[in-house]
């Protein structure tokens, strides 16, 4: 994929069959802050999208304009090809999930199974349904004996994998996660990645904002680095191992990259990202001197 | 720090007994009819026999004694309080008098009595609501309500509160370790770098909940929230609940006929 350099002008061309289309999308908070100052950005379907950028960038503020939580003051949305507005922002919340960042702001509910079944109860679906749907998705995020706990008592990426089963519950077509894996220990982090990868797997489109480049680089085959409220930078994982959008954007290197970098002097566009593409490359510079 | 630790109030709710296995809405109702029945009551014998068919129910009901005591101990300041003032601000025939030189002080029969009528109330009130909430679990007790017609937003405001305390309660803990970290100790109350040190954390948890209560509002809305609280309720009625209304019935028109004289006379 190619770098669309400051990507602020218009996106261009539909594709067909995109997830999420954002066109010129502005949104100014009531105490005057410029959130996002024309925003454009097409999601594919099936995709899996990291999106980066500082603190205060705009990356919060898009992600609640894609299930129609915030409507557009300039500018549109349009999620599988229909347009969000009032009209459709019930609809949009049945094909958009969003997992908010801190599980405690989403699972509120006096019991795990009441909480997962929230959703599905508010779309007005029978009980039987309702029942199924908890069942599948408490299972698919590995909580299915959790159904009668309190959540107070759940550790913490318990409950961040409550908020996912509960989001899972109303069946989403696009999964939108806010900092995934902040605050979760390695197993957590593990946990949840596990449950993104079967997501993809099954076709959904993941969006997640993280500041975590390292995280990006392993997991998504979409950057996008948001940065003043529009995106700086769009284009595949190759982005963030780009000095020049590392650099105004406020990133850093993954950590792959950066030992890389330091060791060989490596062009930055050759250099390995992940730890996959590091093995890569270390085998094939052995295979050729033979250091045995 | 033993007031910041999680309350529970259904940690109980799991036992089994014949009071666990009433159906929740008719024991939410039974209890409050018995309750209303006890608080009308104003002689010194319906009320102790009020108490003492209650601890018999609690017995049933396997509770834990002394657990039962504890929740007892939120009635000792306000029975203390009555039995200390009521006998000297009513008047009547003295049972006690206190000779201070010029100051003459006369305890009545009749403000005892009342005092002890007062605090056998509230014992008995306190019973009948650790009977209710301890045996039943809180989620259930609140679709209880929701089932009940009770209007929706009661019930939910109690869920968030009991949910939303927790973390609170956390939030109040964590500042506070952070604030001692630093060096701070609480001190008297009226020195004014403790009193502002306080007020600031009152308003930074003022600040926080509101901002919390938004993200919860949103997230809310996230999963198609529009203002309806929907709940799937499943209840069933059985024999024994029918039993154990009767007996409340019973227990509260005994109640009120040995309070007014008896029926025998």
């Amino acid at each position: 994929m190619k770098v669309a350099k400051p990507a602020n002008r218009n996106v261009g061309e539909r594709t067909l069959g995109a997830a999420v289309e954002v066109e010129n999308l502005e949104y100014t908070y009531r105490d005057g802050t410029r959130a996002l100052k024309g925003l454009s950005l097409t999601i594919p379907r099936g995709a899996r999208v990291a999106v980066l950028g500082p603190n205060g960038a705009g990356k919060s503020t898009l992600l609640l304009h894609l299930n129609g939580i915030y409507l557009p003051q300039k500018g549109r949305v349009r999620v599988l090809g229909r347009e969000v507005s009032p009209h459709t922002e019930d609809w949009v919340r049945t094909r958009v999930g969003l997992v908010f960042q801190d599980p405690d702001d989403q699972v509120f509910s006096s019991t795990v199974w009441e909480d997962v079944a929230f959703g599905p109860t508010n779309l007005g679906l029978s009980e039987t349904e309702t029942r199924a749907r908890v069942e599948k998705s408490l299972a698919a995020v590995g909580m299915e004996d959790y159904g009668d706990r309190v959540p107070h008592h759940l550790s913490y990426g318990e409950k961040k994998r409550v908020a996912i089963a509960g989001i899972l519950a109303m069946e989403p077509e696009v999964v939108v996660l806010d900092e995934p894996t902040a605050y979760l220990d390695p197993r957590g982090k593990e946990s949840v990645l596990g449950i993104m990868e079967e997501l993809h797997r099954r076709g959904k489109t993941l969006v997640v904002a993280t500041h975590d480049v390292d995280l990006a680089a392993e997991w998504a085959e979409m950057v996008v680095v948001i940065k003043d409220g529009m995106v700086f930078a769009a284009g595949g994982t190759d982005l963030l191992v780009d000095e020049e959008v590392i650099r105004q954007a406020d990133l850093a290197l993954p950590r792959v990259a950066r030992i890389f970098q330091q060791v060989s002097g490596l062009k930055t566009r050759a250099c390995p990202k992940t730890v996959k593409e590091a093995v890569e490359y270390l085998e094939n510079l052995t295979g050729h001197c033979d250091v045995r | 720090m033993g007031f910041l630790e999680h309350p529970v109030i259904d940690q109980y709710a799991g036992l089994s007994s014949p009071i666990h296995a009433v159906e929740p809405r008719i024991k939410l109702v039974s209890c409050l009819g018995l309750m209303v029945s006890i608080v009308s009551l104003s002689s010194v014998a319906a009320l102790v026999g009020a108490v003492l068919v209650l601890a018999v129910f609690l017995l049933v009901s396997r509770l834990p004694v002394r657990y039962v005591l504890a929740r007892l101990l939120v009635a000792l300041p306000f029975s203390a309080a009555v039995l200390f003032l009521l006998p000297f601000t009513e008047g009547g025939s003295p049972l006690l008098v206190l000779d201070l030189g010029f100051w003459h002080l006369a305890a009545s029969r009749e403000g005892f009595t009342h005092a002890v009528v007062l605090s056998l109330r509230l014992v008995a009130a306190l019973l009948v609501v650790t009977l209710l909430t301890s045996t039943t679990r809180f989620t259930t007790l609140l679709r209880a309500m929701e089932s009940l017609r009770v209007p929706p937003i009661f019930p939910r405001l109690m869920e968030f509160t009991v949910r939303y305390l927790f973390i609170l309660v956390d939030e109040i803990q964590r500042m506070q370790r952070a604030r001692q970290s630093r060096g701070f100790k609480a001190r008297r109350l009226w020195e004014p770098t403790t009193l502002r040190t306080l007020g600031q954390l009152i308003g930074v948890l003022f600040l926080r909940s509101l901002e919390r209560s938004e993200r919860v509002y949103l997230a809310m809305r996230s999963r198609g929230f529009s203002g309806q609280v929907r709940v799937h309720l499943s209840f069933r009625v059985k024999p024994w609940d029918y039993c154990w209304s009767g007996l409340i019935i019973s227990v509260a028109l005994l109640l009120m006929a040995v309070d007014r004289g008896g029926f025998w006379h």
